[in-house]
């Protein structure tokens, strides 16, 4: 019975339908989280904790919370830009801590982490105005981010303006 | 003939007349410069990400066309020369002109705003007065479906609204208990925003959007309420994104065609009756710039009178962070108002009226707010959300006195179609300079009496101009020697020439917003222009 119901595939039909396999598999790979992400390096690190510095969770989420840790290093792969500014932010805003505290930025308490920050992102007129500029867009994007979200908006108590019509649609 | 009338401007005055001819069976052409936006996809509050959008409507605002920036209006303050900074004046190219960014404010003027000569020996009378246009108020009214309440006692009496008033914002509660300690009326605006379904028509949202011109459809702005009824008859013919350039005249007087331009391509129209409903500065440009040789001057200036009682929007404001969250930015965004002052207290001040304003803007938007709160982490977060919905200001609107000196001329340098640019000349009289210290003197005593965080700078439109309500620049009465067009709108000199907007206005109205005013009087121009053609 079984041999009745053998299809032989011509060569070309097998070619598509192995790469149809390796494609789906490499899907339905991506799809599911890994156990274990590979580590960050310690530059993307203390670019996560840059995030979380910016915003924090108190009451309401923080960015990390709503994954803005995760958009941000997503971006790094497609916006080379984006990724020359986080390497550079990352690497003076480490430095800045050794100088301060001879430690990187990660192993800081959150008042140290909070200070340092606040130092840079008023220091405009030093040689850190490149620090201070990436700072200064870090922090915009990641209020655009948070801010635009539904947490944002809970942390606010904000209403979505009565109603507009595509919102829940468009806002998810 | 192209048409029995050509209307040159769709807004609240070009809008109405357009309906009123229509409906009485005539064949109407409607030119319009800009195009006719789409509610439900133009508008940026479609989209989350709004306050980080383009606003289209404030594109379509900017003057860079029309007036001359290089002109600045010296004016003598206290001894002192100093001067204003270029005329700033906020309108909208779109199938509906200003009313799309409008608030929907719909006032009808006091009787005395009609008479300021005779009843406080400054400005000029109306040619007409309130009783003349009563009766075209509450038409225009209903076609607006105008929410209100009656038992105003600074103005006249009159029957019930077309839908009952909104019901206060919790800002404007708030503010009427503390204009109460001063014995202030804080009263519901009356506005064409209905609060009720009528016609089939999505009643106000409160969403407090208006100026990024309504995605319900729900204000009654010329383009939602009046538009589709003029199209109804079928008589309505409408020439979106096309520019009247100049007015052909010819020895009898008339106004034989009217040149245009749409993209490229120019082009002349004629109707029986032409009317000017551009508002008070486009329309006086247009009669100056078509000028030929029996009006050397420009059409309807034989007694050099266009462009003249050039009046502007005198406003204080005076910003504020309120003590808890009222939601400011909730609610239509002008729906409070006090007229205590609209009949000037004493000689030496105008009308004036007090309000306050919660606009929803992309200043106080969730994203705009985080981002200008300065800091970064717990405290800034805890300040973002300490000062969300708190924010809001309040503001004064006086009448501005007509004077003979304020005027709009003709500049050197033209448009990109080769029209002149205006030059606005304007400078504040010592009366209107009084009257904004008394409203910013209001407005301080009234923000100490309202529980606040804080009390910013009040600022005025001494030296920057902000003008949302223009006119007075082809004003009616019964001579030539001092007037534009009679007490219908026809222009002296020109059989079949009208203008309905708020150009052909001689005062202002004590501070109360012009719209419905215009509407009134295009409805009873329109009245008149169709006897005219139907005798």
């Amino acid at each position: 019975m079984s041999s009745k119901n053998h299809i032989k595939l011509s060569p070309r039909r097998q070619f598509l339908l192995g790469s149809a396999v390796v494609i789906g598999a490499t899907w339905a790979y991506r799809q599911f989280p890994r156990d274990k992400p590979a580590p960050l390096s310690p530059i993307l690190n203390t670019a996560v904790q840059i995030t979380d510095t910016l915003i924090p969770a108190d009451q309401s989420a923080g960015a990390l919370d709503i994954g803005l840790d995760k958009r941000m290093l997503a971006r790094l792969e497609d916006d080379l830009a984006w990724r020359e500014m986080i390497y550079r932010l990352g690497d003076a805003v480490n430095k800045q801590a050794w100088q301060d505290h001879k430690q990187l930025l990660f192993a800081l308490n959150i008042d140290q982490r909070e200070a340092l920050l606040t130092t840079l992102l008023n220091d405009e007129r030093s040689e850190n105005t490149q620090t201070h500029d990436d700072l200064l867009r870090l922090r915009s994007t990641m209020m655009v981010w948070y801010y635009r979200a539904p947490a944002g908006h809970q942390s606010l108590q904000y209403t979505l303006p009565a109603h507009y019509p595509a919102y829940p649609k468009k806002f998810t | 003939m192209d048409f029995d009338v050509l209307i040159i401007g769709s807004g609240a005055g070009g809008g109405m007349t357009a309906l009123a001819l229509c409906e009485q069976g005539l064949k109407v052409g409607l030119i319009e410069r800009g195009k006719r936006f789409e509610p439900t996809k133009d508008y940026i509050l479609n989209y989350p990400d709004w306050a980080n959008r383009p606003n289209p409507l404030e594109q379509a605002r900017r003057p860079e066309q029309t007036l001359d920036q290089h002109y600045l209006t010296p004016i003598t303050v206290r001894g002192k020369k100093q001067q204003r900074a270029s005329l700033t004046y906020h309108r909208v190219h779109g199938l509906g002109g200003s009313t799309l960014h409008y608030q929907g404010e719909a006032h009808r003027f006091a009787e005395h705003a009609f008479n300021t000569e005779f009843e406080f020996s400054w400005g000029v009378d109306w040619p007409i007065n309130y009783s003349d246009l009563a009766s075209y108020y509450a038409r225009a009214e209903n076609l607006l479906s105008v929410a209100g309440k009656t038992g105003n006692p600074f103005k006249p009496s009159r029957d019930t609204f077309p839908t009952p008033a909104h019901a206060l914002s919790n800002r404007s509660q708030m503010l009427a208990e503390s204009a109460l300690k001063l014995g202030m009326q804080l009263q519901a605006n009356t506005l064409a925003l209905p609060s009720l379904s009528i016609n089939g028509r999505t009643p106000c949202q409160h969403s407090g959007g208006c100026n990024f011109g309504c995605v319900f459809g729900a204000k009654s702005s010329i383009d939602q309420a009046i538009i589709p009824r003029a199209e109804e008859t079928g008589n309505l013919t409408l020439l979106t994104q096309t520019r009247a350039l100049k007015l052909i005249s010819h020895a009898s007087g008339n106004i034989d065609a009217v040149q245009c331009i749409n993209e490229d391509k120019r082009f002349e129209l004629s109707a029986k009756i032409v009317v000017l409903a551009m508002g008070a500065i486009e329309t006086p440009r247009l009669l100056l710039h078509s000028s030929n040789k029996l009006a050397p001057q420009g059409l309807g200036n034989q007694h050099d009178q266009v462009g003249r009682y050039f009046m502007e929007t005198v406003v204080a404001t005076l910003p504020l962070e309120l003590d808890a969250d009222f939601t400011t930015y909730l609610g239509p965004p002008l729906d409070s108002r006090i007229w205590d002052f609209c009949r000037p207290k004493d000689k030496h001040t105008n009308g004036f009226v007090l309000g306050a304003a919660g606009y929803l803007r992309p200043s106080t938007s969730p994203v705009r707010h985080a981002i200008d709160t300065k800091g970064i982490g717990r405290a800034h977060k805890h300040a973002v959300r300490n000062s969300f919905g708190k924010q809001m200001y309040l503001f004064g609107i006086a009448e501005q006195q007509p004077l003979a000196s304020n005027r709009l001329s003709l500049s050197h340098r033209t448009d990109d179609v080769g029209v002149p640019k205006i030059n606005a000349h304007c400078a504040y009289s010592e009366q209107d300079i009084h009257t904004l210290k008394t409203m910013k003197g209001t407005l301080k005593q009234w923000a100490n009496a309202t529980p606040t965080r804080s009390i910013g700078r009040p600022t005025d439109t001494l030296y920057r101009s902000s003008a949302t309500h223009v006119a007075g620049t082809c004003r009616m009465g019964h001579k030539p020697s001092d007037s534009v067009v009679d007490a219908f709108g026809k222009v002296h000199g020109h059989n079949n020439c009208y203008i309905t907007d708020a150009s052909v206005m001689p005062t202002q109205g004590a501070g109360d917003s012009p719209s419905l005013t215009i509407q009134a009087l295009a409805l009873r121009t329109a009245d008149k222009i169709a006897a005219v053609l139907k005798a």
